[in-house]
């Protein structure tokens, strides 16, 4: 992307609000985007992973989801819920190959892209990057190490009460109505599809959870109302301290 | 610290296997070795998340459980089964949080070890390590993410079969299991979210089928087609049920 493209500064802008972008030099981040093109993708285009590892992806705005499928059963569930400033695919950046996932828009998103080589040379160009890449990493194993943890040990209620809990911003917790964040307008089915399970029982749950005033639901959007009652029925204890996250989780 | 590595060019020819270190320079390795301390822990040791000190391990030899455990239910699932070359906890290491994990040594385990801020500060020190440990860490979520997906989508049967395809030698030509030929039943359970009496139930079933054999309590891959297609083959008469998925009644 030129430095004179009108979607530069949105770039930059974006990328500096990014944890994994942040703590770079304006000067890195400029350049990094001079080898990005804009691309913008429509909501609900799916495209398998060998369509797109060759390509490095960061997001600027809207949701992407990563997925794996049981073609026979036409069961999905979801590995990473992207949004805003994450990169996609790690796992192709870390090893080189593709990899058997699919991708799915979950919204209307643009993204830069750049291909897959040049981000990883830029990556070895840029070993200070490795301070933030690696605190991300590690956040990503720890959820999917979450996610399969809770699928193998863990009924859906208390599933559906972590994965809630797992997007509840930690700065937020003395809100009144909590909203959380990336997953707030999902539709249950795709709620279901990121603990396993599927809509009706997500559906049922979050009725019954309203009828006890745990959370609300506005116009499609879910607010949390009663925090320690959906950490105790996700069997987990809160950290009250603004800015630290769950250790349980 | 360095002294007491008495052999020292042993402890670095096992480095060599290690996907982890063997691009490694040697004086790379042996300024590594001046970092690290050796430990031996013994067949059986548990550690569980809270006693579990902020130290960084490599193994030399033996294998290590990593798991998470349902304090309620006490089941555990068993996310990464680590052998010779393999380090933990790389989650805590890359992130700086204690991870809620516990350890079990299947073997006795030879192992180096270091405080998780002086790894940090080793890596941070040879960028170069980088060429190794990112498609290490690309492996190992590649292997959070087959679980998971595993879990949820697939029923016992099918994870079984998946579980022993992942751990076939394929440098031999009699399908012999790299890692876990010698697990026990409940271990088995374990790494696939599900129990003893399941697991044992399939492989007895699948040993009838001439699939698999076991041989003083080792398994051996017969028939690797019929054992791909039961990866493959999602049977409704299988074993058991999918993860769990019956809600709970405490209302």
């Amino acid at each position: 992307m030129e430095p004179k493209s009108p979607f530069f500064k949105e770039s930059i802008q974006c990328l500096m609000q990014s944890p994994l972008f942040s703590s770079l030099a304006p000067s890195v981040i400029e350049e990094m985007i001079t080898h990005c093109r804009r691309e913008t993708w429509k909501r609900r285009r799916l495209l398998p992973m060998n369509e797109t590892w060759q390509r490095f992806h960061i997001l600027l705005s809207g949701r992407v989801r990563l997925s794996r499928s049981n073609p026979e059963t036409g069961r999905m569930i979801t590995l990473f819920l992207l949004g805003p400033g994450d990169p996609f695919c790690i796992f192709s950046l870390l090893d080189g190959k593709p990899h058997d996932v699919m991708l799915e828009t979950l919204d209307d998103t643009s993204l830069l892209s750049l291909p897959m080589e040049e981000a990883r040379q830029w990556l070895s160009d840029h070993p200070e990057f490795n301070c933030t890449l690696l605190p991300y990493l590690g956040e990503q194993m720890c959820n999917l190490a979450g996610l399969a943890a809770d699928l193998a040990l863990h009924d859906t209620e208390t599933r559906l009460a972590r994965l809630i809990l797992r997007h509840v911003d930690t700065t937020a917790l003395q809100q009144k109505h909590i909203s959380p964040h990336l997953i707030n307008n999902l539709s249950n089915e795709s709620l279901a599809e990121m603990i396993g399970s599927v809509r009706v029982v997500v559906n049922r749950q979050l009725q019954h959870w309203k009828q006890e005033g745990i959370i609300d639901t506005h116009r499609g959007y879910l607010r949390v109302e009663k925090l320690d009652d959906l950490a105790q029925l996700a069997e987990l204890r809160l950290a009250r301290t603004a800015g630290t996250a769950p250790a349980t989780l | 610290m360095s002294t007491q590595f008495s052999d020292r060019n042993s402890v670095i020819a096992l480095l060599r296997h290690s996907p982890l270190f063997s691009s490694l320079a040697n004086t790379v390795l042996l300024d590594m070795l001046s970092h690290f301390r050796r430990e031996t822990w013994k067949h059986g040791r548990c550690i569980t998340g809270s006693e579990n000190e902020q130290r960084f391990h490599v193994i030399l030899s033996g294998r290590l459980k990593m798991g998470r455990i349902n304090p309620e239910t006490g089941r555990i699932v068993t996310l990464f089964l680590l052998g010779p070359g393999d380090a933990f906890d790389v989650i805590s290491l890359l992130d700086g949080e204690p991870s809620p994990v516990t350890l079990e040594a299947k073997d006795d385990l030879e192992l180096l070890s270091t405080p998780v801020e002086e790894a940090r500060r080793w890596i941070e020190y040879h960028p170069e390590f980088n060429h190794s440990f990112l498609p290490y860490l690309g492996r190992q979520m590649h292997l959070l993410a087959d679980l998971a997906g595993d879990l949820a989508l697939h029923d016992t049967e099918t994870r079984l079969a998946r579980l022993i395809l992942r751990h076939i030698d394929t440098d031999n030509s009699h399908h012999s299991l790299h890692l876990i030929h010698d697990l026990s039943h409940e271990a088995l359970g374990e790494m696939i979210g599900s129990v003893r009496v399941v697991v044992n139930r399939q492989l007895q079933h699948w040993q009838r089928e001439g699939i698999i054999i076991s041989h003083r309590g080792k398994l051996v891959v017969q028939e690797l087609e019929a054992l791909l297609k039961k990866a493959m083959h999602h049977s409704h008469n299988s074993a058991a049920k999918p993860s769990p998925e019956k809600p709970k009644n405490r209302h």
